[in-house]
């Protein structure tokens, strides 16, 4: 009876000090207990004389009923001990005694329940563990931080979501539900993570949590980086569609982008929270392909984000079905008539991007096709060269804009002064001219580069629906067969516009980038530096910590940013530092080594401040025929741990102009060191 | 002869009595279960008869009419009785580990389902498992003995020891019992609790041996030889002695040209180890040398070596460059305990933080040195 007593004692000396806050009200609990000070606080209310304590084993003990109360645990306490039950579990604790029943398991605690100034304690880091909490220290404050989560509404999830629904998180577990109809043949078997296929269309569905506070803008750039930066796979495709502004009253970006083999669209939803993303792509067979992925529409229109996740799948689908794809293939997109003349033949027929690509024999003698030189250039990025057969490139894009034909030309000048140094350029002014009867403008760009001559004839005609583009690129040298240049022309003026047979199915990339170098795609930081990379270009290389390469999505100029150090081990095992000009005074001297024939020291090693920091800058080229041809910039600048960092700055002669100079330049001034 | 069985009977039986009581009858439990004896207590001497008792332990019994001889066999039959029971004991509180993981990245990357074993080391919902089985699971999910799953979290993870915490919001969950270190010895017969190869086998148990132990394959610590089978989706789950105490953590088999049936845990006092440095600072603090040590081709081999470790070449921050040692020296001891290769090195520093002080002896050419190295922190 007297145990009672004092137990009933005890319970209401610690009610009275219970603070208010619990997680009854927070989805979260923070306790710190500091036994040296004697504080304690549940969710940022303190706690009144906690009455802690270390006990000799340097267990820290702490009031039974705060930390019950501070979980919202029931309790029942007897003259025995105490019963408590959270989260569906029972925890028998009996009065002095270590030993403690949880379900039907039993367990020792460090030390046992007992009273301590009439106070009911318990071990904190036992107790408060098996309620399911975290329990860290702060050495610096000596505060023992106890942190929870509410986990008496969590239940057990189905692990066989994961293999069928993928990210639980971000379907129906999350407090954003989601939800969108989907077409009748969508094969549930073979929804796989977040893929989804159905017959051909594969459509992929993510949500992100926004953690970074990636904007719209952000991401409309970064899908279009995407689809224009994956190399040969979709560079010869077209963003016939970019869309940015509101759907369903949300911020919302659209790209989508067809090639010869492949429609693939995106959809990006932003809400606060999360980014909601879909993606899909067709496999291009024919028209009724592109008129199938309009699917999406009917998707997309039933995308709801409050979707109360009712029932487990959380993908509600509906009748709506795929239209029946044709069997043969069929095209549908021609506008134009054209004869071949002389050895004129078509190569290739970019289909969906309306573009026909012809060549015919060269004239140029077989000796002066030097194999090596082609080789040399098959994998990089070859020069455009007379040696390759002359080429006709036909391409048809609809006029959405009324652009007149003089300023669409004047973007195709622009675009072809932008990508090649005017040092090897010359363009003529736009022309007037006709193709067969069809009035027409024309330009003639020519490059002259180590003695390796092109010549590009671009041919522009509108006929009121349809605007076409016709590019002839030769060798000067072609010219000297007097067929070449007669079957050529007369070929042209067999080109004969025709009647439209199909609806508009898309614009031209108007490739923009260039002109929103400013805008930033992305920040990209370290320890150690951040600079800001324009937009269209991309990184690589970044967070591997030493070496970062920055390019330009379509074009040929890049930059290397790498980290190094300025001590290092020789074999010996001796500590070697070195000074940032005896090493960068190495690193020319090591390619003049190299190759002391083809190595020339365009700019000497001069020392300059950059950005507040001790820097040499150099300029190595290489020589042939006792010619430079191409150049590489180095900028060596201190770090702050005996480090330095290198941007390596390779130039192309052919390639380089004042935009990519200036592009450059930008990124370089963009540094913040740290 | 007769008494002389009675006492090997009366040492290999648990037995129970009150000597206070003057005509009493003992009462004798064997693994857990009290059975039907007749047994009486004459002079403080329990006699029990020796079919029943040997036979309730899980031995053949049977007696040889011409040498006069009883004959027990305690061989299958401990394996047929025990091993269930330490299963069914155990089961409860290994988990299945089922999570997502990409691979690759950008454009090429892809997902798939791969799957470990855990050990339930709090009642709160803490487990322990492989750090290889969830460092690259980007959702954790685990599943229970009962057939529930709960999603998971990495709460610490030490890819030196190749040991993960990971927790899920379910409490009330049964806590493994860990084996006191000097109980591993070799030729135990332990059980590899897990979820080897399919997830579908979940809980299933192969038996083997402890057939060695502080190999050092390519861990950082000294591990347990079993010939248990210990599959890829048995890593993470536990070694277990016949009592039903966790002596390792299985860790995925060692592969190599020839070896079979190789396995290896990572054992109880590295376990405890890691366990008790999450504790107290969430992450393993290692002391470090900040040097390459090489080792001896003979400790490279595996072999036992007296080569001692050549510095072969410090960090600028390097304790052994602070104490003036010199690139070639050879170190021969740490605080008096001979090192002779780099897991010995780790295994010695278990019992050091980064801070403390340390005596390492070292050859430099014919002179013996010894200094005092300020043990740094590792990474």
């Amino acid at each position: 009876m007297k145990k009672l007593l004092s137990l009933c004692a005890a319970l209401l000396l610690c009610l009275s000090a219970l603070p208010a806050s619990s997680f009854a009200e927070d989805d979260f609990l923070v306790i710190y207990v500091n036994a040296a000070m004697q504080t304690m606080s549940v969710n940022s209310e303190p706690v009144d004389s906690p009455k802690l304590f270390v006990s000799s084993n340097g267990t820290t003990m702490v009031p039974f009923e705060v930390i019950a109360a501070a979980f919202g645990c029931e309790t029942a306490y007897s003259d025995t001990g105490a019963v408590l039950t959270y989260a569906g579990v029972t925890m028998t604790f009996t009065l002095d005694s270590a030993h403690v029943t949880i379900d039907k398991y039993d367990f020792t605690m460090p030390e046992a329940l007992t009273y301590a100034d009439g106070v009911l304690t318990v071990p904190l880091r036992f107790m408060t563990e098996s309620l399911g909490a975290d329990c860290g220290y702060d050495a610096e404050t000596g505060d023992i931080i106890i942190t929870a989560e509410d986990i008496t509404q969590s239940s057990s999830v189905d692990f066989r979501m994961l293999l069928k629904y993928g990210d639980k998180e971000r379907i129906g577990h999350s407090g954003e539900k989601w939800s969108f109809a989907t077409p009748s043949d969508f094969d549930m078997e073979e929804y796989w993570g977040r893929y989804f296929y159905a017959e051909d269309i594969s459509f992929q569905m993510t949500a992100s949590k926004n953690t970074e506070n990636v904007t719209l803008e952000m991401i409309y750039a970064t899908i279009q980086s995407m689809y224009s930066g994956m190399g040969y796979y979709y560079s010869s495709g077209v963003l016939y569609e970019k869309t940015m502004g509101t759907r369903a009253g949300l911020p919302y970006a659209c790209i989508k982008l067809r090639n010869t083999w492949e429609m693939a669209e995106t959809h990006v939803f932003l809400t606060d929270d999360y980014i909601y993303m879909f993606m899909a792509t067709v496999p291009f067979k024919d028209l009724n392909d592109y008129r199938s992925i309009r699917t999406m529409d009917d998707i997309l229109s039933s995308f709801r984000i409050d979707y109360d996740g009712t029932d487990e799948n959380t993908v509600d689908i509906n009748t709506a079905s795929f239209k029946a794809r044709g069997e043969e293939y069929k095209d549908e997109c021609i506008r134009w008539e054209i004869t071949p003349h002389g050895t004129w033949q078509v190569e290739t027929y970019y289909g969906f991007t309306n573009t026909f690509f012809m060549s015919c024999e060269t004239g140029i003698e077989e000796e002066t096709q030097d194999s090596d030189y082609y080789d040399q250039y098959y994998y990089d990025d070859y020069p455009p060269s007379s040696h390759l057969n002359p080429s006709l490139q036909i391409s048809v894009f609809t006029n959405p804009e009324n652009q007149s034909i003089e300023a669409w030309a004047a973007e195709k000048i622009k675009k072809e002064k932008d990508s090649f140094n005017p040092e090897f350029l010359t363009v003529s002014e736009l022309a007037d001219c006709t193709i067969g009867e069809y009035p027409a403008k024309k330009f003639t760009a020519s490059i002259d580069y180590e003695g390796d001559e092109s010549v590009l004839e671009a041919y522009f005609l509108y006929d009121g629906s349809y605007r076409y583009m016709l590019e002839l690129a030769y060798d000067p040298r072609e010219a000297q067969s007097p067929e070449f240049l007669e079957n050529t022309y007369k070929m042209l003026d067999t080109f004969v516009p025709t009647e439209a047979e199909i609806e508009e199915i898309g614009n031209l990339l108007t490739y923009d980038g260039y002109e929103k170098t400013d805008a930033i795609l992305e920040q990209y930081e370290n320890d150690y530096m951040s600079f800001k990379a324009p937009f269209l270009w991309n990184v690589s290389g970044y967070k591997t910590g030493s070496y970062i390469s920055v390019y330009e999505a379509y074009g040929s100029t890049h930059l290397y940013i790498s980290h190094d150090y300025l001590d290092d081990i020789d074999d010996d095992g001796n500590v070697l530092y070195k000074t940032l000009e005896q090493e960068a005074s190495e690193g020319i001297l090591s390619m003049r080594r190299a190759n002391p024939r083809g190595t020339v020291v365009v700019k000497p090693l001069t020392g300059y401040t950059f950005k507040g920091r001790r820097a040499y800058t150099f300029t190595i080229g290489t020589q042939s025929d006792g010619k430079v041809t191409d150049t590489t910039e180095y900028i060596m600048y201190e770090g702050k741990d005996n480090d330095f960092f290198v941007i390596t700055l390779p130039h192309q002669e052919l390639y380089r102009n004042t935009r990519t100079d200036k592009i450059r330049q930008q990124i370089i001034d963009s540094i913040v060191l740290k | 002869m007769k008494k002389k069985l009675l006492v090997c009977a009366v040492i290999l039986a648990v037995f129970s009595f009150d000597l206070s009581g003057a005509s009493f009858s003992p009462k004798v439990m064997v693994n857990g279960s009290i059975i039907p004896t007749d047994a009486l207590l004459i002079d403080d001497r329990t006699y029990v008869p020796l079919r029943g008792v040997f036979e309730a332990a899980g031995a053949q019994v049977s007696w040889d009419e011409e040498s006069g001889t009883a004959v027990i066999n305690t061989g299958s039959a401990q394996q047929d009785t025990l091993v269930p029971g330490v299963i069914e004991k155990l089961s409860p509180s290994v988990v299945g580990i089922i999570g997502k993981c990409v691979s690759g990245s950008g454009a090429s990357a892809y997902e798939y389902i791969a799957h470990g074993s855990g050990v339930v080391v709090k009642s709160g919902g803490e487990i322990l498992t492989n750090a290889h089985v969830v460092t690259d699971m980007i959702m954790i999910f685990v599943v229970l003995n009962d057939g529930s799953s709960y999603e998971a979290k990495v709460k610490h993870i030490d890819e030196e020891s190749d040991l993960a915490l990971i927790k899920i919001n379910k409490i009330g969950l049964p806590v493994a019992k860990f084996a006191d270190t000097s109980d591993i010895v070799v030729g135990k017969m332990v059980v590899a609790i897990g979820t080897p190869i399919s997830f579908s086998l979940r809980n299933s148990a192969t038996v083997g041996y402890i057939s060695g132990i502080n190999r050092a394959v390519s861990g950082t610590y000294r591990l347990i030889q079993t010939d248990a089978a210990v599959n890829s989706g048995n890593s993470g789950g536990p070694l277990v002695n016949l009592d039903g105490e966790v002596i390792g953590i299985n860790s995925s088999g060692y592969v190599g040209y020839g070896i079979e049936s190789t396995n290896f845990a990572i054992p109880a006092d590295t376990v405890n180890y890691v366990l008790r440095h999450f504790e107290a600072y969430g992450k393993v603090r290692r002391p470090s040398l900040k040097a390459e040590l090489k080792e001896d081709w003979l400790a490279e081999l595996g072999v036992p070596s007296e080569g001692g470790l050549t510095v072969r070449s410090m960090d600028k921050d390097s304790p052994l460059l602070y104490a003036e040692f010199a690139n070639g020296d050879i170190i021969s001891a740490i605080n008096g305990t001979a090192v002779n290769s780099i897991v010995e090195v780790n295994e010695l520093f278990k019992s050091f933080l980064p801070g403390d002080t340390v005596t390492v002896t070292a050859a430099r050419g014919a002179d013996i040195i010894e200094k005092q190295v300020v043990l740094a922190e590792g990474n």
